[in-house]
This record gives C-alpha cells, structure tokens and sequence, in this order.
C-alpha cells in the first residue's frame, strides 16, 4: 500500500486539515512523510503584496520564517503521532511542478492535499495548483476538504 | 477516521485498481466499500431517472435498458469479487442513473461516504486523455474527500 505520503502545505487553515489527515492516514497504514512548502522566486514586476512591500532580503527573510514555521507544525504532528517525517522547503515559480518535481525525487507514492491553499476562494471549485497536480501528477492524489 | 468509501467502477483497468486500493484501505479501517456503476443517460436528449424506472417497469425499450443493466451488474458483480477476493468484509453494490459525475458525488452525499476513491481516468474516449473528465468533475464537486488513483 502506501509507504511514503507527501504533503504539500502553504499554512492555510485547509492545508492545515490536510497535514491532520496525511499524518493519521500514515500512522494507520505505518508509513513515513515528506511534509514540503514551495515557495514562489522573488520578482521585481510582480502583484503580490508580500513582493511589493520587500527587497529580495526582506522577501527572503519573511519566506524562510513563514516555511520554517509551516514544516515545523508538520513535523511536530508526524513526532506527536509517531510517523517518521522529513520535511522541504523548495522554491519554484509554480508550485504544482515543485510538488510533482519532489514526489518523483523521494519516491513518494501518495499525495495527500487540501482542495484549495491560500488563494481559494470557493467551495465549489479546486484550488489551481489542486488541479494541476491532479492533472499532471503521476501518483494518486488525496484531496482533502 | 474512515467508515464508508464510495468506489465508482465502470470495468476500465483504472477502476480495477481503484477497487484494489479501496480494498486495502477498508480493511486497514475496518470500512465498508460501496461499489456504484452508473448507467450514463443518452446524449442531450436526458432521460430523467424515474423515466428510465417507468420504462424499465413497463417494459417499454425493455431492450436498451435491459442491456444497460446487464452490463452493470455484470461490472459490479465483477468489482465485488474482485474485492471480495482481496479480503474485503463488508461490501454493497448500487447502480446509479444519470450524469455520471453528478450521480456519484449525490450518492456520496445520500450515503453519507467520507472517501471517494476512483481511477483518474475511466473509459472516456478522448475527453480523457489528460484526466478523465469524470474523475475531474467528482473531485471539484464532492462534498467529503476524493481520491484519485493513477
């Protein structure tokens, strides 16, 4: 069965529902995780806020808090439920490639993702780094809601 | 944390090991699997569900539908020893009428399954070259999670 789930995270409150689930679906089945925010390059052009407001150092400094802060809550869970846990942080202009790059690398068998990240809007719909992951990923899928 | 898993099959190679993996998984949960093939209503011209019974009752395009059903049995019955086979407990089987995406998260909903799993791609033609647009639809629309098996 499944031997290695990644979970994606960016810290939204579903991410979050995810990482619960990726870590009890691993502790049941006696497998290990990989827990991996991608984060976005800085651009000078851009309309991100976050990107606007810093200088490339600033922007660095604040992203490597905010993914230290997500994977530790990652790795404090899988510790607490006591599945093995290595964590990433990577950087990718799209992060569904990073997620699809990293199964790939580590062998992962499982992918185990909220429905929507930070931008989502709607209940109705997936999130779009969801579906492209779906879409182009070669692995099965869990979509959490 | 799992109790009931909805398995859509319609007989593809995909289905099988969506099958496969709903097995396992119910029996490491102790969960109950519903197998549901759903007989896809014809082109625009959609035949409303109690329409399709009316006919059935009747035996009015008995010939259709009679086939329809057949095929749907004998898939189900398929998928269930083939779950049976791997040790699966407690297993249900249902046939659903309608748009097939729209049919399996509703029965999702009405049986209150807290995990969808199914193959990404079914038996779609060209539609399904990059995921089956069924696969793709169940995920956007479901109510509870949905897994989709490569």
């Amino acid at each position: 069965m499944f031997k290695h789930i990644l979970v994606p995270t960016d810290g939204s409150d579903l991410s979050e529902k995810a990482v619960k689930h990726g870590v009890a679906l691993a502790k049941t089945l006696g497998a290990t995780i990989t827990a991996l925010t991608v984060s976005r390059p800085f651009h000078v052009m851009t309309l991100e806020p976050g990107m606007l407001a810093d200088t490339p150092q600033a922007y660095a400094r604040h992203v490597a808090d905010r993914t230290k802060k997500y994977l530790d809550h990652v790795s404090q869970a899988a510790k607490d439920a006591g599945v093995a846990c290595e964590t990433i942080a990577l950087e990718h202009e799209h992060p569904y490639q990073g997620i699809i790059d990293t199964v790939q690398d580590k062998g992962c068998d499982l992918i185990v993702m909220a429905s929507h990240g930070r931008r989502g809007m709607s209940a109705l719909v997936l999130g779009s780094e969801t579906v492209k992951v779906l879409t182009h990923g070669k692995v099965p899928v869990l979509v959490c809601r | 944390m799992f109790r009931k898993f909805l398995v859509p099959v319609d007989g593809s190679a995909h289905a099988n090991r969506a099958v496969d993996c709903a097995t396992d998984l119910a029996n490491k949960y102790g969960a109950e699997l519903i197998l549901l093939h759903v007989i896809a209503s014809p082109g625009p011209a959609r035949i409303p569900p109690e329409l399709y019974e009316y006919a059935r009752i009747e035996h009015i395009d008995a010939i259709e539908t009679d086939m329809m059903n057949r095929v749907a049995e004998e898939i189900l019955q398929t998928a269930e020893k083939r779950a049976r086979g791997q040790g699966a407990k407690q297993v249900r089987t249902s046939i659903g009428v309608g748009h097939p995406a729209e049919a399996i998260v509703a029965h999702a909903k009405s049986e209150e399954a807290d995990l969808i799993i199914m193959g990404r791609r079914g038996l779609g033609p060209v539609n399904g070259l990059l995921m089956g647009s069924v696969s793709h639809k169940v995920a956007h629309l479901s109510e509870c999670a949905c897994m989709t098996i490569v």
